[in-house]
């Protein structure tokens, strides 16, 4: 089927069968709405880690291991003295209590209950730090306070140095036990405990972190951006299509259509079983401007051709839209596509959210596609585009603009080109550092809670390290004991580790005190016999039913180090990991591990990430520019076409750099996003240059004429587009924030490029010129002709 | 005849339901298993502990003598596997509440024996889902108890059940709460539910394969320990039982461990 075959077969179905549009817009809204009451938001922050990810991987074998579970902690810290004060140690006490009460608790852990050993002669005892928190005299308790700052197991992890501060963890039941166990209970029984304790003890202060608050946090993100950057987006939105086509009847008809294929990618994500999540949750605002960019073209030439006819009726309205559809069918099929070539690309990405995100944003666009190209022009035709008929402010500026933007083009273009060239030094200035904590800005309890317990107690990063030695009973081997000791040593020894918790440091006690508290004896057992004894003895002396799965395997061939992290981003993490490898390569024969858990997997994740979408883009790319060359008919123009193509990703970057610096994991999809969206403006502006010049105009007419007619669309599609992403870039979560910021910059950047460098580049090289046509021709006889009606005349296709 | 009486007591305790509260009717039904497990003097078995990892199984073996006394039963565990802990033995006296119950270890690596301190075994017990306090048993008086219902017996339907919440006096115990389900002809343990001591269902422990010894004494063959919390398991089988065979007081003696 030749082209026009196409055109002339939308054409007949748009506007002469209006039943079949308003079928298909009813459908889809029908579906939208099924889906959409199916939509349930995720709540675990890991719905980053794929099965592809080698990291989530090494972590996933950990947890086997070690089973791990999920985790809240709670700082309390004394306003005025410490806690070792009978009332003090007293409401902590009372808050331990009241925590085994919550639901789904397996075991509070706190400086009360902390398991403590003593020797008297060959008597042993393994005893609560704290044995009665409630009633200990002010002297007992003193003691016990130097007792806690000297032990390297309490100090900097379950109190601070100045003993104002200490830490109760609140261990859950594992959830695959428990499925009507909800993060929305644990959660906000959680908060309610704090909450209570806050306002009964005036003394004390309280911090909630560990990963049920992360979560937590990760879902008030997600609802979030949801709840508020949705409406706030569409508020722009609509700000910026009143000022682009003065009609609120045509805004409203570009809100139906926007609302239609909005709706539509959410339920493809509901109907997938895909819950919401924070990445997922943008699907509606990228939705809502991609759709209201490409139905602005449609609409803006609507209103251009009802202008130049001022008349009504049915015959006339087809009119218009017959010449408008002409006019913007192809451009606005191909940009669509492109658009959804570089959505869809991302399923290359690791990151489970991209991938949901990328294919719901594409799936989205088609139905889009289907609104704008069917349902508009049927609804327009039928009578729905009302109003009266004015230039709207954007076109002023346009006319007002694009004289000086063509006479001045040339020099700006150099400046241009130079800036973006200078601006490329801002891409050494880029690192790549994701933190799932500061990924939450301060808006966030988890942000400013996690940041005071780090700055006064202990590290939130958390890494662990497995250490196997692939023999049943291997852990207690005394050479592999000597070697995990002087790891430990090693490790402390490291600034930015502010503590370990390890069994070594139980088998040094337990050796001390079987042997009478001889501080001689303060060091690792001699056999691996009295190793696994001290052991035994150790863990049937665990209170509340505990058991050392946690810190050794039961078939005891590995052991684990889990290690408090305090202040670094994910390169120093990176550099921690690096070198802990090297120390254990040269100093140790027993032991290679390298450290695990969700700070190694997001600390990796860019880089991981960045590769897997490189293979995405790439092929992005190719399709996307195979599809202009296609579009456009023409190699050449094709290959002109890359440069404002190209460029803007690569400036976009680069003002990152100088700006920002930090690449958190959106930079690894936003090449791909902003492809597909940048070259819409480029197919748009060069197809028109393209009917121009097939109307007869020279290179340098049909680039200033172009300006004009299509100047004020592409002005308008970008404001529309960085309001979108802007509003996205004021997301909480600095992944989303992150994507908009860099997007719209992105976008601003490619703006330019198709105003200024585009025309000037075509007045250069296109159709051989020999030499720059930089003198403006006289182009008001092109506007005044019927150019945009050219090949068939719409008689024929009624 | 001392017995012979306080049984009369019992029976009738347990006949008449309805003139007793459920506290009694539970301490009844509690004493009552107490008293028709008199007279086994001394047991001898073998343990063999499997518990259940992600990765497969790990086993422990070790062999338990008890001593019945009338005052608290003496017990005796003393270990074979893993390699690293053969030769260690477990010694526990048990004391009615409020005297504490005495516990020792002897540890072949050091020669040594220790005394633990009594709260010293709520821990678990060689990795497993059982703990100390769970093998070791329980006196009478150191739970207070209420009989809750009558049901069929948890894996064995044909047999009915009492249903007694046992509540631990010792503030010691890992547990706020255990129910027991005991079957109404034998008085032998079917279930027992653990919750802990913030009074969340923690753990499930399920007797199969009794046997009767010496035509009275019922010893079950298989314990499987289920934690409903991490979902791990352990199974514990019984075999080798040897009643009434004559062990000596004083292999029970904390100074004669490992000689």
């Amino acid at each position: 089927m030749s082209a026009s075959r196409i055109e002339n077969t939308v054409i007949k179905l748009a506007v002469f069968r209006p039943w079949f549009a308003i079928l298909l817009c009813l459908s889809i809204f029908g579906l939208g709405t099924h889906g959409l009451s199916k939509l349930e938001f995720a709540n675990d922050i890991r719905v980053f880690f794929s099965d592809k990810n080698p990291d989530k991987l090494t972590l996933d074998a950990f947890e086997r291991q070690f089973a791990p579970n999920k985790k809240a902690v709670v700082a309390v810290r004394v306003k005025r003295g410490h806690i070792f004060e009978p009332h003090n140690m007293a409401a902590i006490a009372t808050i331990v209590d009241r925590a085994w009460q919550l639901p789904y608790i397996r075991k509070v852990e706190a400086i009360t209950n902390f398991p403590d050993s003593d020797a008297d002669g060959d008597f042993i005892s393994v005893h609560d730090f704290v044995p009665n928190p409630y009633d200990s005299d002010a002297q007992t308790l003193l003691e016990l306070k130097a007792r806690a700052q000297d032990r390297i197991e309490i100090r900097d992890s379950i109190i601070n140095d100045r003993a104002d501060m200490t830490l109760i963890s609140i261990v859950y039941v594992d959830e695959a036990l428990f499925p009507q166990m909800t993060l929305e209970e644990i959660s906000q029984s959680l908060y309610a405990l704090v909450d209570q304790a806050d306002a009964e003890f005036a003394n004390l202060e309280f911090y909630v972190s560990g990963s049920v608050a992360l979560n937590a946090a990760f879902v008030d993100a997600s609802v979030g951006d949801m709840s508020t950057l949705v409406p706030l987006a569409l508020v722009a939105l609509f700000t910026v299509l009143y000022l682009a086509l003065a009609n609120l009847s045509a805004v409203l008809l570009i809100g139906l259509a926007m609302l239609g294929s909005a709706m539509a990618g959410l339920s493809w994500l509901a109907l997938n079983g895909l819950a919401l999540n924070v990445g997922t949750a943008m699907t509606p605002l990228v939705i809502l401007c991609i759709c209201a960019a490409s139905a602005i073209h449609f609409l803006t030439t609507v209103l251009r051709h009802r202008v130049q006819t001022s008349q009504t009726g049915l015959l006339r309205r087809r009119m218009w839209v017959i010449a408008a559809l002409r006019e913007n069918f192809w451009a606005i099929s191909f940009s669509i596509a492109t658009t959804a070539l570089g959505f869809a690309a991302m399923n290359f990405s690791v990151s489970p959210p991209y991938q949901q995100l990328g294919s719901a944003v594409a799936i989205g666009l088609i139905f889009s596609w289907l609104l704008v190209i069917f349902v508009l022009p049927a609804l327009i035709s039928l009578g729905a585009l009302r109003g009266r008929l004015r230039k709207t402010p954007l076109q002023r500026l346009c006319e007002l603009l694009s004289p000086n933007l063509f006479k001045h083009g040339p020099a700006a273009a150099v400046v241009l080109a130079l800036l973006s060239a200078a601006s490329l030094a801002g891409l050494a200035k880029l690192v790549v550092a994701d933190d799932f904590l500061t990924y939450f800005d301060q808006s966030h309890r988890f942000r400013r809670d996690s940041d005071v317990i780090e700055q006064n107690l202990t590290g939130m990063r958390i890494v662990s390290f497995a250490l196997n030695t692939d023999a049943d009973g291997g852990v207690y081997d005394p050479a592999f004991l000597r070697e995990a000791d002087a790891f430990l040593s090693w490790l402390r020894q490291q600034p930015e580790v502010t503590s370990v918790k390890s069994v070594i440091d139980t088998l040094k006690r337990l050796n001390l005190n079987m042997h009478g508290d001889d501080p001689a004896f303060d060091r690792l057992p001699d056999s691996s016999e009295q190793a696994a004894q001290f052991m035994f003895l150790y863990e049937m002396s665990l209170t509340n039913g505990d058991d050392l799965s946690e810190q050794i395997t039961l078939d005891q061939s590995a052991m684990q180090f889990t290690v408090l992290l305090r202040d670094l981003d994910t390169a120093q993490v990176r550099e921690f990991s690096a070198s802990t490898e090297a120390w254990l390569a040269k100093n140790t024969l027993h032991i290679s591990t390298a450290p695990t858990g969700v700070l190694s997997v997001f600390a990796n994740i860019t880089l991981r990430d960045s590769l897997a979408m490189m293979g995405g883009t790439l092929l992005a790319l190719v399709l996307i520019s195979i599809c202009m060359m296609v579009a456009l008919g023409d190699m050449k123009i094709g290959l002109i076409s890359l440069i404002p193509n190209l460029v803007p990703a690569l400036v976009g970057f680069a003002i990152w750099g100088l700006t920002v610096g930090d690449l958190t994991l959106a930079s690894s999809v936003v090449v791909c996003i902003t492809f597909g969206i940048v070259v819409d403006d480029t197919i748009h502006f060069l197809m028109g240059y393209q009917r121009l010049r097939k109307a007869g105009l020279s290179a340098n007419a049909a680039a200033q004429s172009n300006l004009r007619t299509v100047g004020a669309g592409l002005i308008a599609t970008t404001l529309a587009l960085v309001a979108g992403f802007v509003v996205m870039s004021a997301s909480s979560f600095a992944v989303n924030a992150d994507l908009g910021a860099m997007t719209a910059i992105t976008l601003v950047v490619a703006l330019l490029a198709d105003l200024i460098l585009l025309p000037t580049i075509l007045r250069c090289f296109d159709r051989g010129s020999a030499q720059c046509e930089l003198q403006p021709d006289s182009v008001e006889s092109v506007l005044t002709g019927n150019v945009t009606t050219d090949g068939m005349s719409i008689r024929e296709s009624i | 005849m001392r017995i012979f009486l306080s049984l009369m007591v019992a029976m009738l305790g347990l006949n008449s339901a309805n003139a007793q509260t459920a506290e009694q009717k539970g301490y009844a039904i509690m004493q009552r298993q107490a008293q028709v497990d008199e007279g086994w003097q001394s047991e001898l078995s073998q343990g063999q502990m499997v518990l259940y990892t992600s990765g497969g199984t790990v086993q422990r073996s070790f062999s338990a003598e008890r001593l019945e006394q009338g005052a608290g039963n003496l017990s005796k565990f003393t270990f074979h596997g893993p390699a690293d802990v053969k030769g260690t033995v477990l010694l526990s006296h048990s004391k009615t509440e409020p005297t504490p119950d005495m516990q020792w270890l002897f540890l072949p690596s050091i020669q040594r024996v220790k005394r633990i301190a009594s709260g010293n075994r709520k821990g678990s017990f060689m990795g497993s889902e059982f703990s100390f306090e769970d093998l070791t048993g329980y006196e009478l008086n150191d739970s207070k108890y209420k009989w809750v219902a009558d049901q069929a017996c948890p894996g064995a339907a044909q047999s009915k059940c009492y249903v007694v919440e046992a509540y631990p006096l010792n503030r010691d115990s890992a547990y706020s709460k255990r129910v027991i389900w005991v079957d109404q002809q034998y008085f032998r343990p079917f279930q027992i539910d653990y919750y802990n001591r913030g009074g969340q269902f923690m753990k499930r422990l399920n007797y199969a394969g009794y046997a009767v010894f010496l035509q009275r004494f019922w010893r079950p063959g298989r314990l499987t320990m289920q934690n409903a919390q991490t979902g791990k398991r352990t199974d514990m089988v019984w075999s080798g039982y040897r009643l009434q065979s004559g062990i000596a007081a004083s292999q029970f003696e904390p100074q004669r461990l490992g000689r």
